[in-house]
């Protein structure tokens, strides 16, 4: 199986961890990551300027379609960027003119290419199989509860996603921990928003989000398990200041995904990013026996 | 002698019809002695102007171009056949549903051609005689709820005899459920069993429970049902309701009546104020051990009892089946499968059962409820999860329960969220305000979902939409005022009667303003909240309504039946095609030719087009006759395409109409020809029609029906003589129609229209191919 991997911005300077487990996760599962001359995908300006973010997600998605590849993002804004963008431009004359004006000033010219873009965890999910996953455990991380916090580009808007998981309740991220061997948690607040979206606008209040949920989780999980770079700034890059912040002790590590996946297909620790976590897994890697 | 009356009706065809222009371009037609134009035609004037026309000029035709046939079509016929013209010489011409209120630009010539082929069809039409057939007086109620309940006994009254035949194995249906009514908190059962007694002591109303409706056959003034009835292993006669068999059953389930929240066994009373007032067997559950059968001190339990089937013959029927609560899937986020979240009927069980004994509510850990979140709108007016529409009674029984509640415990803590109140009734505004003045809380905001705690309560946070603060709030229970949808089973009923559902699932009422009791069939009358959300007051007018409707229906005994049925003349050699061709048995083989049963008939004319000698014809709706009014239709077309469309009359033409009352827009292009049921079509019609002008003909008929099976087959026999004729088979089209989907009807017009105007008008050389 091959796919394109689109890495956007984020992950490849802050949080190199999510693409390091990821690519060795890959290779044990026999999946072949084709990188490509990709830029940002234009989330952060869509708020700004829409016609110039759907024109930088357009010289991606034309860049994907000409490598023929299905493109998997391990961002969820990323992939909801780009999906949100083929919609866009198929439907709206209007901003497909004004995105086809910003291209040329670069020589692009966008012809409504839309190639296939997914979420790596959905690609697993859909695409790979849980079965075939666990096929490949080596060491089923029995004991270990896991949080899981589908974020929320992951799954919503629904339209963009249509016949993929459930917008309300999200299941396909516990599934996917579950083939680990651990334990897929259910709790109240799954649903929340990390808070990352507003930490420009509002620092405050995005804080207090982070902070309301690690507050939920603490002592009632092993591990969050995230599947967005955003999502990970916030409860694992700032846990620390929140902890000093809001006065409690939290000390909850968050992997990507990848990461646990990793330890339960037996690649070893030192190759899976966590020196780059900065809330300490030392104790997780204890409890999972490795 | 023709005379064309064409209304402006106010500026509703005005407004985008020139009137007079239309007059001038008709009244050069063959044989027209007088057009008039005039404001409202159905107003007294109006009328009058007609009737004056027809004695001045000696008409013996009338077009009359204004509104639907389906508003004032028989007042009309009415009024001409006064003024000594046939009845069934009345054309009448859709100007405004279907001309004024869907077209702007070309509106004015379509209505021209619409009433040149209305004075077409006109001209070939024959003074025919309706037939007088007598009316079965008996009357078939489904459903025993309130409304069902309320219609028999007035029925009865009236002399009627009626068979009620009720799902459950006790009549009563909601009613019997709930403690006190709104707003006067009249003691619900205390005011309904003395009617369900009278029910079930009442010499003209044959009471069937356990009962449903399998299948349905004949027609208005006759129809014949099937109805199955379930075993109820114990003869009601001879029941004591000693309990004694339910003492003894091993066997326990939920109980239906109690809404899952209490057990009952498998011989079991439904409910103390049952009728009939019996116990029943369970045989779902039943585990034949017989224990009830020993038990029982007068021998009443026959566990060997089994299902039967009756025919019921009624003259005409009403429909009562009430309602269900939404199912937990729309309301997923307020945790419907916690225990410590309930509906509101179940709410009314726990009033019924543990506070009118003493008892408070208590929690699965059996700590005292001290605060009770209603939620309003659960499911209601929330088309992304629910249904889009609002169930009329949540407000004023959440006020209700929550005045009960604090009655009974007064240190209970109520909250109420809403979206609005909607206090509609008589002397509900009072009954609110006296709420608020006992301290129940209301707070304008409706929670998304509520959020289960460790503890087992409920965290409710919301926008308060007055204050624009965030409240937050935790109580022991929360009570869903959930969304009502038809009951299970309320679509196979109405296909199985013959009667369509509107966009919300509910029954369609004739028309929603003056009619909203008759159902699109004829002797059919729907009531209560199968026809919409309502409360008892309602649901009781609906069914004293619909008695009234059945005593003008049925009348002396006798009825008017429509001369739009088959007539059989010239060959026949037994083939027996017409007769298999029918699906409603109206056409049995005599010694001579077929013999037809004009109340089963339907007009639908699948036996003409079957029938190898052409020897069968309905008189004013023959090939003949289509050919001709096409002709008219087409008048004016040379310069686009034109489309014929023929939509059968009861459904794709009331979907028409209702496209038009919405004033949704589609191409003049098309001319819909309002067909009794398009089986009455040919072939040879439909080429003919095509070389006479039409570059494209779309039949609308109902989706999965007998005469959709014909249309189907019709439209591929088509297409293969029109490819044989190097003719794009795509110009014939069918296009299956449903009401509740009306507002799609623009949308398939238009694409249709598109894919002819791709295909451009057919040449002179085609059309004369398609003539020969």
């Amino acid at each position: 199986m091959r796919y394109g991997l689109f890495l956007g911005c984020t992950i490849p300077t802050r949080q190199m961890n999510y693409e390091q487990s990821a690519r060795e996760v890959a290779k044990v599962l026999g999946i072949e990551f084709i990188d490509g001359d990709y830029g940002c995908c234009g989330f952060p300006v869509e708020s700004v300027d829409e016609v110039k973010a759907f024109s930088m997600a357009a010289a991606n998605l034309k860049i994907a379609s000409a490598s023929g590849d299905v493109l998997v993002t391990l961002c969820s804004a990323c992939g909801e960027m780009l999906c949100k963008a083929e919609k866009r431009l198929c439907e709206d004359a209007e901003t497909t003119k004004g995105v086809g004006k910003v291209l040329m000033q670069a020589n692009v010219s966008y012809a409504g290419e839309k190639p296939r873009v997914l979420h790596f965890a959905r690609m697993l999910h859909d695409d790979y199989g849980l079965d075939n996953i666990r096929a490949k455990v080596v060491k089923p991380l029995k004991g270990l509860k896991i949080a899981t916090h589908p974020g929320c580009h992951y799954v919503r808007p629904s339209t963009l996603y249509p016949g993929f998981d459930d917008p309300e309740f999200p299941g396909t991220l516990d599934r996917l921990v579950e083939v680990t061997g651990a334990e897929a948690l259910d709790y109240p607040g799954k649903t929340d928003c990390c808070g990352g979206g507003i930490l420009a606008v509002r620092e405050d209040i995005a804080k207090a989000m982070t902070g309301k949920k690690l507050a939920k989780l603490t002592g009632k999980t092993d591990a969050m398990v995230i599947v967005c770079p955003f999502c990970g700034i916030m409860y694992d890059k700032y846990q620390r200041t929140l902890e000093e912040e809001l006065g409690k002790e939290f000390g909850l590590p968050v992997l990507y995904y990848p990461q646990l996946l990793g330890l339960a297909l037996g690649i070893d620790s030192s190759k899976l990013g966590f020196d780059v976590n900065s809330v300490d897994v030392q104790s997780l890697l204890e409890k999972a026996g490795v | 002698m023709t005379g064309v009356f064409i209304c402006k009706c106010g500026g509703n065809i005005s407004g985008t019809v020139d009137c007079e222009e239309v007059r001038d371009s008709v009244k050069g037609e063959e044989d027209v002695n007088a057009v008039q134009v005039t404001e409202f035609l159905c107003s007294k004037p109006g009328l009058q102007l007609i009737q004056g026309s027809i004695k001045s000029h000696g008409l013996d035709r009338v077009v009359v171009a204004c509104c639907s046939p389906h508003m004032h079509e028989e007042m009309f016929r009415g009024i001409v056949e006064e003024a000594g013209v046939n009845r069934h010489r009345l054309v009448h011409v859709n100007l405004r549903e279907q001309c004024s209120w869907v077209h702007d630009r070309g509106a004015t010539e379509k209505a021209t051609s619409l009433v040149k082929g209305g004075i077409a069809r006109a001209h070939t039409l024959e003074p025919l005689k309706e037939m007088v057939v007598k009316i079965n007086r008996d009357v078939l109620v489904i459903g025993g709820g309130v409304a069902g309940i309320t219609a028999a006994l007035q029925l009865s009254k009236g002399g009627f005899n009626v068979s009620l035949v009720e799902r459950r194995p006790s009549i009563g249906g909601r009613m019997a459920q709930l403690s006190k009514t709104f707003p006067t908190l009249d003691c619900s059962p205390c005011i309904l069993s003395p009617r369900m007694a009278e029910v079930g002591n009442d010499e003209n109303i044959r009471l069937l429970t356990g009962a449903e409706v399998a299948s349905v056959s004949g027609g208005p003034g006759e129809y014949h049902v099937k109805v199955k009835i379930a075993p109820r292993g114990v003869d009601a006669d001879k029941c004591l309701k000693c309990g004694r068999c339910g003492q003894v059953c091993p066997t326990e389930v939920p109980n239906e009546f109690e809404e899952g929240l209490y057990k009952r066994k498998a011989a079991y009373l439904p409910f103390p104020q049952a009728v009939p007032s019996s116990y029943v067997i369970d045989f779902e559950h039943c585990k034949r051990c017989g224990a009830c059968v020993e038990a029982c001190p007068v021998g009443a339990i026959d566990l060997d009892d089994q299902e039967k089937t009756v025919t019921v013959d009624a003259g005409s029927m009403i429909v009562a089946t009430g309602f269900d609560l939404i199912g937990d899937e729309a309301l997923r986020t307020y945790h419907p499968e916690m225990s410590s979240v309930v509906n509101a009927l179940q709410v009314e069980r726990l009033i019924e059962n543990e506070l009118t004994e003493g008892k408070v509510l208590t929690r699965r850990n059996g700590e005292r409820v001290k605060s009770i979140a209603y939620i309003l709108c659960a499911g209601s007016r929330d088309p992304h999860h629910g249904v889009g529409y609002c169930s009329s009674v949540c407000c004023a029984y959440s006020v209700k329960q929550a005045i009960l509640l604090r009655k009974f415990l007064p240190f209970l803590k109520v909250y109420i969220y809403y979206t609005d109140m909607r206090m509609t009734g008589r002397g509900f505004e009072d009954f609110y305000m006296e709420a608020r003045e006992k301290g129940i809380q209301f707070i304008h905001a409706k929670p998304g979902g509520v959020t289960p705690l460790d503890d087992g309560r409920f965290e409710v946070i919301v926008e308060d939409q007055d204050t624009g603060l965030m409240l937050r709030n935790q109580v022991d229970l929360v009570v869903l005022s959930s969304a009502m949808v038809p009951s299970a089973g309320t679509g196979e009923l109405a296909s199985r009667l013959g009667i369509a559902l509107g966009e919300d699932l509910f029954v369609a009422p004739k028309h929603v303003k003056l009619d909203p009791i008759s159902t699109l069939r004829e002797g059919v009358f729907a009531v209560g909240v199968a026809t919409g959300t309502k409360d008892i007051h309602d649901s009781v007018i609906d069914a004293r309504a619909a008695a009234s409707h059945v005593y003008n229906f049925v009348g002396d005994g006798t009825a008017r039946l429509s001369p739009a049925k088959p007539v059989h003349e010239g060959e026949c050699d037994l083939c027996g095609a017409c007769t298999g061709a029918c699906v409603r048995g109206a056409l049995t083989m005599g010694g001579k030719g077929p013999i037809l049963d004009p109340v089963s008939c339907n007009g639908c004319g699948a036996c003409i087009s079957a029938c190898t000698k052409g020897s069968l014809r309905i008189p004013n709706n023959s090939g003949d006759t289509l050919l001709e009014e096409a002709k008219g239709l087409l008048s004016g077309t040379e310069g686009d395409v034109a489309v014929l469309g023929f939509f059968d009359d009861n459904i794709s033409y009331t979907a028409a109409d209702n496209a038009g009352t919405a004033r949704l827009h589609y191409p003049t292009n098309i001319r819909i020809v309002r067909m009794p049921s398009t089986a009455l079509l040919s072939k040879e019609t439909i080429l003919k029609a095509m070389g006479l002008g039409a570059d494209g003909v779309l039949i609308c008929e109902v989706e999965e029906s007998h005469e959709a099976e014909l249309a189907a087959k019709l439209v591929s026999d088509v297409s293969e003589t029109l490819k044989g004729f190097g003719i794009e088979p795509e110009r014939i089209h069918l296009q299956p129609m449903v009401l509740p989907i009306f507002k799609m009807l623009p949308k398939f017009v238009s694409d249709f229209t598109e894919q002819v105007k791709k295909m451009g008008k057919l040449t002179a050389e085609k059309r004369k191919l398609l003539l020969k």
